[in-house]
């Protein structure tokens, strides 16, 4: 069974070209990747788009793998870079752009997402996790947090609004961003 | 200029770039902090893995956002009263045997009902002591209109789950517990298994209730049978 084999175990079973191994990869991490590349995109397509070409660069690349990093960082790592490529292309594309990936490469290792029950369960029960993550939060951060993502207000703007340095402002984000990880460390990932 | 952009901030494995990573997923970055960023980005792997798990929490706060009307009505679900279980009952039978199933096991539980009650008072012979005990229902069902008289049929299916052989058997206990009125026709139930045969009930009360006389006239005539094989059998003997 591939699905209990470490991500290491896995990648030595996909250079030997079983496919199932390097599905399993993707399984694992391709929602991360994707909230990854839409972190840095910005938009779902692109994102989307990105994705792709990051798990058909990490399949032709399996070889080049040496272990010494984790799968994950090896995988950040190169959507990072795809990512980065496409941000410089899209800067220099003309009109007529042809896009050299091949999408259709990848679509026998994406896994569809259902709107099966126990998916809907799961997802009311990750909301809930966040809701309560969010209600938990220091004073000060969450009010940051509130402001920025619920009044969706510029930086600038909640800096004005509290009466707080802008880089204040910034870092109460980032130490809220840290301890919501923290907190929702066991919570199922689902994005896509 | 990169010390100067990562100056505040603690970002992974010390290299500043909190403040930043904060600014460049919400896109809030000039184009040359935010090509500085991506150049420091596609070297540290530890950054790369924040922005992914950050970007995580966002697309699900970005979920919360979509749905936060529907997190704000949790008060407004029903307690679970009699009338509320019964709709809950009823969806969970509806989901798990259909409308159609539901309307039959409701009639034939209710048919059911009816007969057993109706056995018990054909064989006690005591009517008004059945009126007594059958009138609490009514009064009952009365005085909570959401909770009709034919309804205990689709509650008792329902508390015994999905038990589809003999739901009687095991519905009846469950309702004694939780509705005593309903417990009665247990005791006809044990009645009417009971080898006691006498049926002495006056026809006058018997035209008070339709449905009973027809039972009633089917175990008399199949008594009557019974006695007339008896006796033809005796008067055999007899002569022999």
């Amino acid at each position: 069974m591939v699905n209990d084999l470490t991500d290491e175990q896995l990648v030595r079973l996909a250079v030997d070209r079983d496919p199932d191994a390097f599905g399993e990869i993707v399984i694992r991490w391709e929602r991360k990747i994707y909230a990854l590349c839409y972190g840095i995109m910005k938009r779902e397509d692109e994102a989307k788009d990105a994705v792709q070409d990051t798990f058909i660069a990490a399949y032709r690349n399996l070889g080049r793998f040496r272990g010494e990093a984790k799968v994950s960082s090896w995988l950040h790592r190169i959507a990072v870079n795809q990512c980065l490529t496409r941000k410089r292309k899209e800067k220099t594309r003309s009109e007529d752009f042809v896009d050299d990936s091949d999408p259709e490469a990848l679509h026998v290792f994406l896994a569809p997402l259902d709107d099966s029950p126990s998916r809907l369960s799961e997802k009311a029960e990750r909301l809930e996790a966040v809701r309560t993550a969010v209600n938990s939060l220091p004073p000060e951060l969450k009010e940051v947090v509130l402001l920025k993502e619920f009044r969706e207000m510029t930086f600038q703007e909640i800096s004005d609004e509290i009466n707080m340095p802008l880089s204040t402002v910034k870092s109460r984000m980032y130490t809220a961003l840290k301890q919501l990880r923290m907190k929702l460390e066991n919570t199922p990932v689902e994005v896509a | 200029m990169v010390n100067e952009m990562f100056d505040s901030g603690r970002g992974p494995n010390g290299c500043g770039t909190g403040e930043s990573l904060v600014g460049y997923i919400y896109g809030e970055m000039d184009e040359a902090s935010k090509a500085e960023f991506e150049d420091h980005l596609s070297a540290c792997d530890s950054c790369a893995e924040e922005l992914a798990s950050f970007s995580v929490l966002r697309i699900s706060v970005g979920e919360l956002k979509s749905s936060e009307l529907a997190f704000e009505l949790p008060s407004a679900v029903e307690e679970p009263g009699t009338a509320g279980l019964l709709a809950r009952f009823t969806g969970a039978l509806s989901a798990s045997f259909g409308l159609k199933a539901l309307a039959g096991a409701s009639v034939g539980v209710i048919i059911l009902l009816l007969g057993v009650i109706a056995f018990n008072i054909l064989s006690t012979g005591d009517l008004n002591d059945q009126i007594a005990n059958v009138s609490p229902v009514e009064e009952n069902a009365a005085e909570n209109p959401a909770v009709p008289l034919s309804e205990p049929g689709i509650g008792e299916i329902a508390e015994s789950g999905s038990a589809e052989a003999e739901p009687v058997k095991e519905t009846v206990p469950l309702r004694a517990s939780d509705e005593p009125e309903i417990s009665r026709p247990q005791n006809s139930l044990v009645k009417k298994r009971s080898p006691q045969r006498s049926v002495s009930v006056p026809p006058s009360q018997l035209a008070e209730n339709n449905d009973v006389p027809r039972l009633s006239e089917a175990a008399d005539e199949e008594f009557e049978d019974d006695s007339l094989r008896l006796t033809d059998l005796f008067s055999e003997i007899g002569e022999d």
